[in-house]
């Protein structure tokens, strides 16, 4: 029988408003005899068509009156770089991150200027895989929107000039011992690290705060609470035959998405005499890209997933001598938690159990299941830590108090949108009026940087040069695939400049490295590979040692919002990118504007 | 029988010329070894003497003695010293003329073999030209004190010629703006119009003389636009013919005309430097990718870059007629400041006007042509090297141009190991055959080019 593809509910109930309109090519009725009987002056319906004729019969009367063809210039270099043949593209290894994504990356370069980032197949994280947000990130490079310079209190400045504005309120500020706060995403370059603890060598009031715009927090403190390691695990979908989802979009969205899903595809595809697929049962309130690609998704409220995750441990616990948390889930639901527990089970060793709710009783019961299911040492690596997310909710919470209180006397911002992106943004917004110092480094006028009072901007990804240690021991390099195109200074070097000591950060980061390159491996070598990895260390296996509780909330009744992340927005940071305002929603289809997705049910 | 001829006094026999053209006093006077003689009596003597002197001149010539000195200083010059130098002016190094008269021979020969010794020891003037010179030492040449002087005599002689007086040349190649026709044409029709009206009216003249004569009455004048009328119905065949041939005519011109619409073959635009193709790759034959090398590398063969035209012309400042003021450009290009040898802050490139416009559609890749087909470049580009000063489009460059040649060109693949497998495939599949076209392999599929 031939597949009948529905075009949305409105066939499928065969209404007769749309059995009406489905002859018609076009669904909306055009304004056709208004067109026809229109004069000239009253062109009030669709003007973008009329321009288009106007437009078309100009140009090409116009051609024709020519009659012959624009002069075309060929312009060469006055003196052409060695490795530069025009038409014939030069590569370079380089890494994104930014704070959000991470990838080893390929840049595209033509004459100078970076077109394409592709993944490196060097690297064992990414695998030479990109997605779609780090694939748009080149056209930020040449966003329009950047600043072209530093800024003081709004006014373009020199950077002399801002240095030594700057220079005096720091010297002021640590004369009085005032706190200097450095509050930025999460920073994982170690030469970075080593520049911001030079800085703090100059000005020991100095901390450092780094937050996630959408915070894995809890399951920091709770792998520190339950293992003692404050660090997220490096997770191995390709090992797990039995995945189980909880509220985790964990193939685009979550922590590490490129690694993940190259990982989970290896599961998936039946290769080389292989008769098996991985089993991904997933439980979460919106659906998801991750959600779709699994093979059992179960609906779960959010009110009801806490619950859900403590029927899931007891279904396990009951079968691994464990004893049950107070709590769980009674129904449907329960039944087909059941069911995934067999499957884990039967698995032991093999399965994985992840969870993206951000509350540290729940994380600590996901942990507990993972022990119970032997997962750490097999499919979960927390000897291998990853540092994507290195946000602390504790400690961001006590930093905008010190701000509310007026204790913070310098602020300086990097790589973040605390102004946007903080859950209590008005309680920082006040909190800045208070501070004496104030100075983002972001490359585009946001929220916070309006509100600073200098801004001085920090290169572009593809302008700077960078390192980055995505995972304990794991190690890749980004290097400049373009002259800086506005007078824009790196961060480190402006730290450095600050903290006394200015150096280039390239130098910098090579003397940095001299000592860490292993035997045989040279700079240059490191820079064209793009990717240093130590894969010796086993992951080693853990016990809990954390309490469980049931995690707070129960169920409740009515109406629930569920608010997500988007494939094309990640964090938000490429918001104004128009690639990705182009890029449909995956599930939705829907590419502009905001939606609010309810169930047809719930509409009659 | 010699040939008499009555002179005046002053008139001399040779330049008398007969009826017929013949020289009188070569005819008179034939020297014996070309007189005609019996022919078992060759002139011996003659003869003998006459190819004696052509041997001993052509011997004399291939063993070339030269007088001048045992070693040849004009060649070794030629060969050590004009990177760096020139005789009458700075190039790299300072002008030679009058070095003798600066230092001792023995000063320069020492010089010469090693004068980054000198340097290092302190001597006044060798530091004193090292600073002068950008601090660049000259390099040590390992030669025979005799093979130095030999140098030296000939930098002397050189420095004592006069200039060569600059010939005047006329500039081949330069199109010459024609005269226009037209005037001469509307004269010609003017003037054709007027002798045709004189004779009408001769003929009408006539024509009533003639009825005079017979006492014949004067015909009742017709007018025009009946007479015209008659015309056409009596001429309806010519008629015909005339507007068909016309309409045919007419259509065959318009279809090419709109054919050639956006072809731009013979297309040879001003350029902002009167670069000479014929002089750089014709006369000084300058291989073409010495300065188009993106033509073995790649898609677009590309034009040099200010850098490379500096390879040479930071040597060769002048030129006869207009090289002076052209290469003057380079150097404004580059801001190339040719006293210091310095290049300055201010660079623009050099804005040239392109010839080849491939539309965007098509994709075309010199490399492959080039390299792998081994397509030497006039093939398309024409006799760049005969006949172009100015660079001009030799072919259409439609896809008709292409395709024509992608059918008859058979595909170097003898000896080319880009070829290896496909030639095996091909002969394999095609027995008897072993020369294979463009066409055969594949090179007219749309999507090889449009993609």
């Amino acid at each position: 029988m031939e597949k009948k593809y529905w075009k949305g509910v409105e066939e499928l109930r065969n209404d007769a408003e749309f059995v009406r309109l489905k002859n018609d090519e076009f669904y909306e009725p055009l304004p056709i005899d208004e067109l026809i009987n229109k004069k000239a002056e009253d062109i009030t319906v669709t003007p973008r068509r009329d321009f288009l004729k106007f437009l078309g019969f100009s140009v090409a009367a116009a051609s024709l009156a020519a009659c012959e063809a624009p002069v075309r210039k060929t312009i060469p270099y006055v003196i052409r770089p060695e490795q530069i043949t025009p038409g014939i593209a030069n590569y370079y290894a380089s890494t994104y991150f930014d704070g959000y994504d991470y990838a080893s990356l390929v840049v595209k370069t033509r004459e100078g200027r970076p077109i394409k980032v592709e993944g490196n197949t060097l690297s064992s994280i990414s695998k030479g895989r990109i997605n779609a947000r780090v694939q748009a990130s080149v056209l930020s490079l040449y966003d329009n929107v950047r600043l072209r310079g530093p800024l003081m209190s709004g006014n373009a400045a020199s950077w002399a000039d801002v240095d030594k504005a700057i220079g005096e309120k720091l010297t002021a500020i640590a004369a009085k011992g005032g706190k200097i706060r450095i509050l930025s995403s999460t920073v994982i370059s170690p030469s970075t690290l080593r520049v911001i603890g030079d800085f703090s060598k100059k000005y020991p009031t100095t901390k450092h705060i780094q937050y996630d715009a959408i915070s894995l927090s809890a399951m920091r403190q709770s792998n520190l609470d339950s293992f003692g390691v404050n660090g997220i695990p490096s997770y191995m979908f390709n090992k797990a035959n039995v995945i189980v989802g909880i509220e985790s979009d964990f193939l685009v969205n979550w922590i590490s998405p490129i690694e993940y899903a190259a990982q989970y595809a290896e599961t998936r595809k039946l290769d080389g005499g292989k008769k098996a697929m991985s089993r991904h049962i997933q439980l979460e309130a919106a659906m998801s890209v991750t959600g779709s690609n699994a093979d059992v998704r179960i609906g779960v409220k959010p009110s009801q997933q806490g619950s859900a995750v403590v029927a899931l441990y007891n279904a396990i616990a009951s079968k691994s001598g464990a004893s049950a948390i107070s709590g769980g889930i009674e129904g449907e639901l329960a039944v087909k938690i059941e069911k995934a527990a067999e499957e884990l089970l039967a698995n032991k060793g093999k399965s994985l159990v992840v969870c993206g709710i951000n509350d540290i009783a729940t994380q600590n019961i996901v942990n507990a299941i993972n022990v119970m299911l032997d997962s750490y040492g097999n499919t979960i690596d927390l000897t291998t830590t990853c540092n994507l997310r290195q946000g602390n909710d504790a400690e961001l919470a006590a930093f905008t108090d010190e701000m509310n209180k007026g204790e913070v006397s310098a602020l300086l911002v990097y790589n973040c949108n605390p102004a946007y992106t903080l859950p209590d943004a008005k309680a920082f917004t006040d909190g800045m009026k208070r501070t004496e110092l104030t100075v983002s480094f972001s490359d585009r006028p946001d929220e916070t940087s309006l509100l600073c009072q200098f801004v001085c901007p920090d290169h572009h990804s593809l302008e700077s040069w960078n390192d980055a240690e995505p995972k304990k021991g794991f190690y890749s390099i980004s290097q400049p695939t373009i002259s800086p195109l506005f007078n824009t200074r790196q961060f480190q070097e402006t730290l450095l400049a600050w903290a006394g000591t200015p150096t280039l950060f390239h130098d910098y980061m090579k003397a940095g490295w001299s000592s860490m390159l292993p035997v045989g491996l040279s700079w240059e070598k490191f820079l064209q590979d793009g990717v240093l990895e130590n894969t010796g260390t086993a992951a080693g296996k853990f016990t809990s040692s954390a309490s469980l509780t049931a995690p707070a909330g129960g169920e409740k009744a009515g109406f629930e919002l569920v608010i997500y992340e988007k494939v094309g927005l990640g964090n938000g940071l490429q918001a104004n990118n128009p690639w990705l305002q182009e890029l449909p929603d995956p599930i939705s289809k829907i590419t502009w504007d905001n939606y609010l997705a309810v169930s047809p049910k719930r509409c009659s | 029988m010699p040939i008499v001829i009555n002179l005046h006094p002053f008139e001399k026999t040779d330049n008398l010329m007969t009826a017929s053209g013949r020289n009188l006093h070569f005819l008179n006077n034939i020297p014996p070894f070309l007189q005609r003689t019996n022919k078992n009596n060759m002139n011996y003597p003659y003869i003998a003497r006459y190819f004696a002197f052509l041997i001993s001149v052509f011997f004399l010539t291939i063993f070339n003695v030269n007088v001048a000195s045992a070693q040849d200083g004009e060649a070794l010059f030629k060969a050590n010293c004009t990177s760096c130098h020139a005789v009458k002016e700075k190039v790299i190094g300072p002008a030679l003329a009058g070095v003798e008269t600066r230092r001792t021979e023995e000063w320069l020969i020492k010089w010469i073999k090693n004068s980054s010794a000198m340097i290092k020891a302190g001597d006044e003037y060798g530091v004193k030209l090292f600073n002068d010179y950008n601090k660049v030492a000259m390099t040590s040449f390992n030669l025979k004190d005799d093979e130095i002087k030999a140098i030296l005599a000939y930098t002397k002689k050189v420095a004592e010629t006069p200039d060569a007086v600059p010939t005047t040349a006329p500039v081949a190649g330069q199109p010459v703006a024609e005269k226009p026709i037209w005037p001469y044409l509307l004269i010609a029709i003017v003037l054709l119009y007027l002798i045709a009206g004189v004779l009408k009216k001769v003929q009408d003249s006539l024509a009533h003389a003639v009825r005079a004569k017979n006492n014949e009455p004067t015909p009742v004048p017709v007018p025009t636009k009946v007479r015209n009328r008659e015309w056409i119905r009596q001429n309806k065949k010519l008629i015909a013919v005339a507007i068909l041939a016309l309409t045919l005519i007419g259509s065959v011109k318009g279809w090419y005309t709109l054919q050639s619409i956006g072809i731009s073959q013979g297309y040879t635009p001003e350029q902002p430097i009167k670069y000479s193709h014929q002089l750089h790759a014709g006369k000084l034959q300058i291989a073409c990718v010495y300065c188009h090398g993106g033509a073995e590398r790649g898609k677009t063969a590309g034009v040099p870059s200010a850098s490379v035209c500096m390879n040479c012309h930071k040597y060769v400042k002048k030129g006869p007629e207009t090289g002076t003021e052209e290469i003057a450009k380079i150097y404004k290009a580059l801001d190339y400041d040719v006293d210091k040898g310095t290049y300055g802050p201010n660079q623009q490139p050099i804005q040239w006007v392109r010839v080849h416009n491939l539309p965007d559609l098509a994709y075309f890749n010199h490399a492959q042509h080039y390299v792998v087909g081994k397509i030497a470049c006039q093939t398309c580009h024409g006799p760049v090297q005969d006949s172009m000063t100015v660079a001009g489009q030799y072919s259409p460059l439609t896809m008709g141009w292409c395709i024509d040649c992608h059918r008859k060109t058979d595909v170097k693949m003898a000896g080319n190991h880009y070829y290896d497998n496909l030639h095996k495939d091909l002969m394999a599949k095609n027995p008897g055959d072993s020369t294979f076209t463009v066409a055969e392999i594949g090179g007219t599929e749309c999507a090889r080019c449009h993609y």
